[in-house]
């Protein structure tokens, strides 16, 4: 009789923890369909961008080809038609990386969000598997598991967009054309030293924080040199931290989300909370965090090579402007 | 530990900062400090002070690296004094340590640490080994709250007496949280159960002292309070309410104690740090019918502060000026002395 009593009961509790896994995970499942499209988009934006720049690459070769070979009417339209070509396609390729990285931009964005959900998600999801375990309940365990698992995928992968170097910064295209008068031009060279300047301003910006937070990280480390002086040379050998160790080996507290604490009260706030927004690591955990601070200074490099980039570029572009002045005089 | 065991560990950890250029995935650094130091109270006498001067080097290596199932740092330091004129003095301290950690979750991260001190005396019979372990476990909780948990076991062992040894065992819990972004508090309690292997004592008439059939046991419980600040400057602050009841008369006692560490860069190129501990200690009972004598300096009433100054050549090379001024309580119960050291002295960080 009692075995037949199971049966139902053991139906109950199954039908009780689907509804349960039901209304639970859809939620989980949802953000990573989201972020699995959002990644399409952005790996489609590459794909485009990653043809376009073959196409220009051949196309650069065809228009050096035609350059050295010997002048005539064939040879001068066969070179103006590859001239027109490229700048159709320069201007599909600036159009595709400006999708791109606003691709990019959103994705990241994206991942700040999913973290931000996942860091509550995932106790939500601790606490059921703990209860489940508690409970015995061998239905919903191992799919709690899954769902845990699946949280950590999309955690990394989500890290990974915000660690990435190849971060997009956004900036407004500038499209010279043939026909383009001086006047244009030179305003056109002024937008490119402005965005050059911004750069530069935000690069010198993050530069900063994360100076201050590598100050910060070198500051800690002297102090707590000087406290292990003071410990293995004081007369009593009973010294500040004394019961925690304060020489022992130890972690920098930020690394709480991955390992252990630091001795003593050393609470290492190494990051600001401003630099971790700007460079997206508010949500990261411990080595990711120091990922991204490397990531971090590799972005101010990349800033001040684009800036660079885009002054000469303007430099160009003014110079043109005074050939075409000079001419027209 | 013997000692040319722990020669033969720190010889192999010699090695160590040789090949550091190589390390891979090892990270290794290195602090190498020498300095003369002059000493007011070298025997650390109540009544008769002995002044000397000393030479003092440090040399301390540290490796860390990320493992797939945590991190793991090592750490020796390597200490010595020399006292030319008085040679009984002359010592050697070497501290080891290794700590491993790992997040088990985002919430929830587990920690291996151990410590093992070793002071050894060239021409005096007081050699000693402190060791430390502990096994931890952090927990984030909401509203930013961090939660650790601790069991940790220390113990002392001279080499020449069982009379000052001891095993600690201790439980701590640490309520901890963030604030105003650069600011951290927690508060905090720890219960530990000390086991002596000398006899435990209690006063029998006419101050004749009764040895117990029991050792020594002391339970100690400690309530704390923390504060730090993380900036341009770094600030640690604990406050400690502490007692001890032992089963020997003359042991127990309640003390407040505070202790303070702070870096704080000057101009540039100068930092100054800092390091104090105050202690109120009051034995229960206040007065004893027999002289009691704590000769056991390990576990001894310290009030010091240490005042460092350091100009920094270069990130690597360091003059450093170091005061330090002792108030600590002697052999004799309720007695003290003082002691004041000044060092002049260079480091050197690769």
């Amino acid at each position: 009789m009692k075995a037949l009593l199971r049966i139902p009961c053991a139906l109950a509790v199954l039908i009780f923890c689907s509804t349960f896994i039901s209304a639970q995970t859809p939620e989980l499942r949802t953000v990573a369909a989201r972020f699995d499209s959002l990644e399409q988009i952005v790996l489609q934006h590459d794909g485009r961008v990653a043809a376009l720049s073959a196409r220009a690459d051949s196309l650069a070769a065809i228009i050096a080809d035609h350059k050295t070979a010997g002048r005539g009417v064939l040879q001068d339209r066969a070179l103006e038609a590859a001239l027109h070509r490229a700048d159709v396609l320069a201007e599909e390729l600036q159009a595709a990386e400006a999708a791109r990285d606003s691709a990019q931009q959103e994705i990241r964005r994206m991942a700040v969000r999913v973290l931000r959900y996942l860091a509550v998600r995932t106790r939500t999801l601790e606490h059921e598997l703990r209860q489940a375990e508690k409970r015995g309940d061998q239905a919903l365990v191992p799919h709690l598991r899954r769902s845990l698992a699946a949280a950590g995928a999309l955690r990394r992968r989500a890290e990974k967009w915000l660690q990435s170097e190849n971060a997009a910064i956004l900036l407004a295209p500038v499209h010279i054309a043939p026909g383009d008068s001086p006047g244009l031009l030179e305003e056109k060279a002024d937008l490119l030293m402005d965005q050059a300047d911004g750069l530069r301003r935000k690069a010198r910006l993050l530069q900063q924080q994360v100076q201050q937070a590598e100050a910060e990280q070198r500051l800690h480390s002297r102090l707590q040199a000087f406290v292990e002086d003071v410990q293995l040379f004081d007369p009593l050998s009973e010294s500040v931290g004394r019961e925690e160790g304060a020489g022992q080996e130890s972690f920098s507290p930020d690394m709480l989300d991955r390992a252990a604490n630091k001795t003593g009260a050393g609470e290492n706030l190494l990051f600001s909370d401003e630099l971790l927004l700007s460079v997206g690591l508010a949500e990261l955990t411990g080595q990711a965090r120091e990922e991204g601070l490397q990531s971090a200074r590799a972005r101010v490099q990349q800033m001040l090579f684009l800036a660079d980039s885009l002054s000469a570029r303007a430099r160009d572009v003014l110079a043109k402007a005074r050939a075409q002045q000079q001419e027209e005089r | 530990m013997s000692r040319p065991g722990v020669l033969v560990v720190f010889l192999a950890l010699l090695t160590v900062p040789a090949t550091s250029q190589t390390g891979g995935k090892w990270q290794f650094q290195t602090r190498m400090q020498v300095g003369s130091e002059y000493d007011s109270n070298i025997f650390e006498s109540t009544r008769f002070p002995v002044e000397a001067m000393a030479a003092r080097g440090l040399l301390k290596t540290s490796a860390s690296r990320m493992l797939a199932q945590g991190k793991l740092a090592l750490g020796w330091s390597a200490g010595m004094q020399l006292y030319p004129a008085w040679t009984a003095e002359n010592k050697l301290n070497h501290l080891l340590s290794a700590a491993w950690g790992r997040a088990l979750s985002r919430w929830w991260s587990i920690s291996l640490k151990a410590n093992a001190q070793a002071k050894l005396f060239l021409r005096a019979p007081y050699d000693h080994v402190w060791t430390w372990t502990a096994a931890g476990s952090t927990f984030r909780l909401p509203a930013g709250l961090r939660l650790k948990v601790q069991a940790a076991s220390a113990r002392l062992d001279y080499r020449a007496s069982d009379r000052f040894d001891f095993l600690e065992r201790s439980l701590v819990a640490d309520l901890g949280r963030r604030f105003a972004r650069r600011w951290q508090a927690g508060v905090g309690v720890e219960q530990g159960r000390l086991e002596f292997l000398r006899p435990a004592y209690f006063a029998g008439e006419n101050g004749v002292r009764i040895i117990r059939a029991a050792q020594q046991q002391d339970t100690r419980r400690t309530f704390f309070l923390r504060l730090a600040y993380s900036g341009s400057r770094v600030i640690q602050i604990r406050l400690e309410l502490q007692s001890n009841d032992s089963n020997s008369e003359g042991y127990s006692w309640q003390r407040r104690r505070l202790y303070l560490v702070a870096a704080q860069p000057l101009a540039t190129s100068w930092l100054l740090r800092i390091a104090l501990m105050g202690q109120r200690k009051r034995y229960t009972p206040t007065d004893l019918a027999i002289p009691l004598i704590e000769l056991d300096l390990e576990r001894s009433e310290s009030n010091y502060l240490v005042i460092d100054l350091t100009y920094d050549r270069s990130r690597q090379f360091s003059w450093l000026v170091r005061l330090a001024l002792y108030n600590n309580e002697a052999a004799f119960r309720g007695f003290y002395y003082s002691k004041r050291q000044l060092l002049f002295g260079s480091e050197y960080r690769f």
